[in-house]
């Protein structure tokens, strides 16, 4: 399955419910995105891309760019 | 030695609070904290509700409901144990007055601070303390009142908190056989200590709560904790009849059983109308399993939680 980092940013925007969501943004600079909606986009990230996100890496796809990254180093 | 939990029971707060009310006073939309966190309603003690009453409360409820079970350790050497961060008071421990209104002679008390995982730590403690000799049985209360201690006016701390105490009774287990009987884990990770605080002394004095570090910390460690529990008592996830973890956050939970592939009828859960009773909370969800008849002779049930500091632990026993 080919992955372009937009499908990341659509999976974000639609749980955050918040359209200024794009390749740059991440938690720590995105007011909307805390820890409680990360639980939400861990979940569909997984199910959506057919990922597990293992124990250790889990606290560090905090970011649209992480997210990307870690899904392409999946393939 | 074997060691056996052969009765429960709790008491919560007096004043049932909405989520609605919750998210009017700190300015969050209707729905918020139902959505995010799965809390309806929550258990909030009364003015004149202390940390005291609510523990002695859990406790007679245990001795009201479990008559038989209490009368077969009369005699017997008993440590009072109580899990507590909130209460009135700094010294004596709460343990001591438990132990005065119990009316035991041959026994001593302390109280433990864990934070939200401290009942799960206690349940430890006395499981040692009986293994060790130096007791027979242990009634073990997680009690807090933390809800004197949050900021109601701003969307963090406020979202997840209620008050309430659950009690437990550890007895040695004769039974023959060599089989599994209980095993614990704990573990701590102070690299980020100062995540979760409450550091009483000013006149703003509330409970603080960083949700990112929170976040991180458990989902890295607590699947590992509850493995190497697991592992330590040599079962598997398909060997435990019920979860009981900490209830924090409903949607935390389902998490954790996702990952960890827990099916999420095995997970209990009651924070939809209690919320976060933080060191009581597992005691009081294992009090509510068990009298609601689903708990059966001879069911394994793991229960875990994470508190401030931050301690992880995971207790795996046969009911």
């Amino acid at each position: 399955m080919s992955i372009d980092v937009s499908d990341v940013v659509e999976l974000v925007r639609v749980i955050l419910k918040h359209d200024d969501v794009d390749e740059t943004s991440a938690m720590d600079s995105t007011k909307e995105w805390d820890s409680l909606r990360q639980l939400f986009i861990i979940m569909a990230i997984e199910e959506s891309f057919g990922v597990k996100i293992d124990d250790d890496s889990i606290e560090k796809v905090t970011s649209i760019n992480s997210i990307f990254h870690y899904l392409k180093n999946c393939q | 030695m074997k060691v056996k939990l052969v009765a429960t029971g709790s008491m919560l707060g007096s004043v049932t609070a909405t989520s609605n009310e919750i998210e009017l006073g700190c300015g969050l939309e209707s729905g918020t904290i139902e959505k995010l966190i799965g809390i309806r309603n929550r258990c909030l003690a009364s003015s004149d509700q202390t940390a005291l009453d609510l523990a002695f409360g859990a406790l007679k409820n245990l001795i009201e409901t479990n008559g038989d079970a209490v009368s077969l350790i009369k005699e017997k050497r008993v440590l009072v144990i109580c899990a507590n961060s909130t209460s009135e008071y700094s010294f004596p421990a709460l343990a001591s007055f438990l132990q005065k209104e119990l009316g035991i002679v041959n026994g001593f008390s302390f109280d433990v601070n864990a934070a939200c995982n401290g009942f799960q730590v206690a349940l430890t403690t006395a499981a040692s303390y009986i293994h060790s000799g130096l007791c027979e049985c242990a009634y073990i209360v997680g009690v807090s009142v933390i809800s004197k201690w949050i900021d109601w006016q701003k969307p963090d701390a406020s979202l997840y908190f209620a008050d309430g105490a659950g009690a437990a009774l550890l007895t040695q287990d004769s039974s023959s056989g060599n089989g599994f009987s209980f095993a614990s884990k704990i573990m701590t990770q102070p690299r980020e200590v100062g995540s979760v605080t409450l550091k009483r002394g000013t006149i703003d004095a509330f409970v603080n709560i960083n949700g990112m570090e929170v976040w991180k910390q458990v989902v890295t460690h607590f699947p590992k904790v509850i493995r190497s529990c697991l592992e330590e008592a040599g079962l598997n996830i398909e060997d435990v009849d019920h979860f009981v973890f900490h209830q924090a956050n409903k949607n935390l939970i389902m998490f954790l059983c996702q990952r960890l592939g827990i099916p999420a009828e095995k997970a209990f859960i009651n924070i939809e109308n209690i919320g976060n009773t933080s060191e009581a909370s597992m005691i009081i969800a294992l009090d509510e399993l068990n009298k609601s008849s689903r708990l059966k002779h001879g069911h394994k049930v793991l229960i875990g939680g994470v508190g401030a500091g931050f301690t992880f632990g995971a207790t795996v026993f046969q009911w």
